[in-house]
């Protein structure tokens, strides 16, 4: 009789600590991927706002003239050498980008890059503001950057 | 033997149930406003702050409000933060004019302006200070401090876009149709970090003259995405047609223009 008890504790014992195990590995699985997909998440970000701070802020190698005020021939310069990673990669762009110069309603002006996917994985997308100089004339736009993995 | 297994089956039951509940805690943590939210918006606020100058539109505030216009300078403010600010944030400006009165400087004026109206509705607002030199009416010099204070509105929406196709299933996107054809459009709403978020938005169709067409939809939500349609018909005019979405205080978030041939 006590045999027979004891083994059925161990049979009990063994069932809970596998199910222990199990849904442990698995919250613990949920946990690193989550952890990856914020982390990569998070470089996306980091290199959006410094692309856009380097295109916006800086007068070398950025497209301005001065901080945010943008100037149509260095912009010209970086459209068309937007599918350059070389190029890319001095603004600190090494992943999926998007650029995107638009109006004040939101109507594009000058584009390059990818096309946005649907779900692009760690997919951000920061906006910032500028003066775009055309001559004489200026003109408000909105600077976007969107960079998924 | 029966009682015994039973117990050590319950207490194993407990102990599985309190280590679910402190994964599920950790799970469920959220950090705190991270730096680069904090970085992001202030350098919109400088980014305001510094077209706001070069573009003469603080200089022409300045003159404005100075001569007694004080109201035309707030619809000017209001119609420049239009242009340059995001659709979620709201500003508050603070402009500040010293002169020299042969010992050390004094204020002379300071004038307040909001956009759209409004004291801050959030705790984090982001602040940025800029000095200009000018020289006023009697070609005095004088030096202005500039100070922007933007903050979130209420419905932190970011980004909302707009999205053309040619079917149903969203699988053809395009910006060009003809007559008869139904136009497929999906508004997605995000916020600066590209999580889908929830709004109420207005969706107007607007025919080439800029008139409405009655074709959209009023206050409808984005639950981060909504989709509908609309048709073109034979006697619709030919031309660029806008899709627009504003938010439900009237703000415009977004415009979309399509094309409609023969």
């Amino acid at each position: 009789m006590k045999a027979q008890a004891f083994s059925l504790d161990v049979v009990v014992s063994i069932l809970i600590l596998g199910l222990l195990i199990i849904s442990i590995s698995y919250l613990t699985n949920q946990i690193i991927q989550d952890s990856y997909e914020q982390r990569r998440r998070e470089n996306n970000v980091n290199q959006a706002l410094l692309a856009l701070r380097i295109l916006l802020e800086d007068e070398e190698i950025g497209i301005v003239d001065q901080r945010n005020l943008i100037n149509s021939t260095k912009l010209k310069d970086f459209l068309n050498n937007c599918d350059n990673e070389t190029f890319m990669s001095r603004f600190g762009i090494t992943r999926n980008f998007y650029f995107r110069i638009s109006d004040e309603f939101y109507s594009p002006l000058y584009e390059c890059g990818y096309s946005v996917p649907q779900k692009g994985e760690g997919l951000v997308h920061f906006t910032r503001i500028g003066l775009l100089r055309n001559g004489s004339k200026e003109k408000i736009v909105r600077v976007s950057l969107v960079i998924w993995a | 033997m029966g009682m015994r297994g039973f117990i050590l089956f319950v207490d194993a039951i407990f102990a599985a149930l309190l280590v679910l509940t402190l994964f599920s805690v950790l799970l469920s943590f959220r950090f705190p406003e991270s730096p680069q939210e904090n970085y992001y918006y202030t350098a919109l606020s400088k980014d305001f702050l510094e077209i706001l100058v070069q573009s003469g539109t603080a200089e022409e505030l300045i003159n404005l409000s100075e001569n007694g216009m004080k109201d035309y300078a707030s619809i000017l403010f209001k119609e420049f933060s239009m242009k340059a600010l995001l659709p979620d944030l709201q500003c508050k400006l603070l402009i500040e004019v010293y002169r020299w009165n042969g010992t050390n400087f004094t204020l002379k004026n300071n004038f307040v302006f909001y956009y759209p109206g409004n004291e801050p509705v959030s705790t984090n607002v982001y602040t940025a200070k800029k000095i200009m030199l000018r020289k006023n009416s009697s070609n005095v010099e004088e030096f202005v401090v500039l100070t922007s204070n933007l903050w979130l509105s209420s419905l932190n929406v970011t980004i909302i876009s707009i999205n053309t196709f040619l079917d149903g299933d969203m699988k053809y996107p395009s910006i060009n149709f003809r007559k008869n054809d139904t136009v497929f459009y999906r508004v997605r709403a995000m916020d600066a970090f590209g999580n889908p978020i929830k709004a109420n938005v207005s969706v107007v169709i607007l025919d080439p003259n800029g008139g409405d067409s009655g074709k959209g939809v009023q206050n409808v939500l984005v639950d981060g995405t909504y989709q509908n349609s609309f048709d073109f018909e034979e006697n619709d005019a030919i031309g660029a047609w806008k899709i627009v979405v504003y938010d439900s205080s009237g703000r415009l978030m977004s415009v979309k223009q399509i094309n409609l041939g023969e």
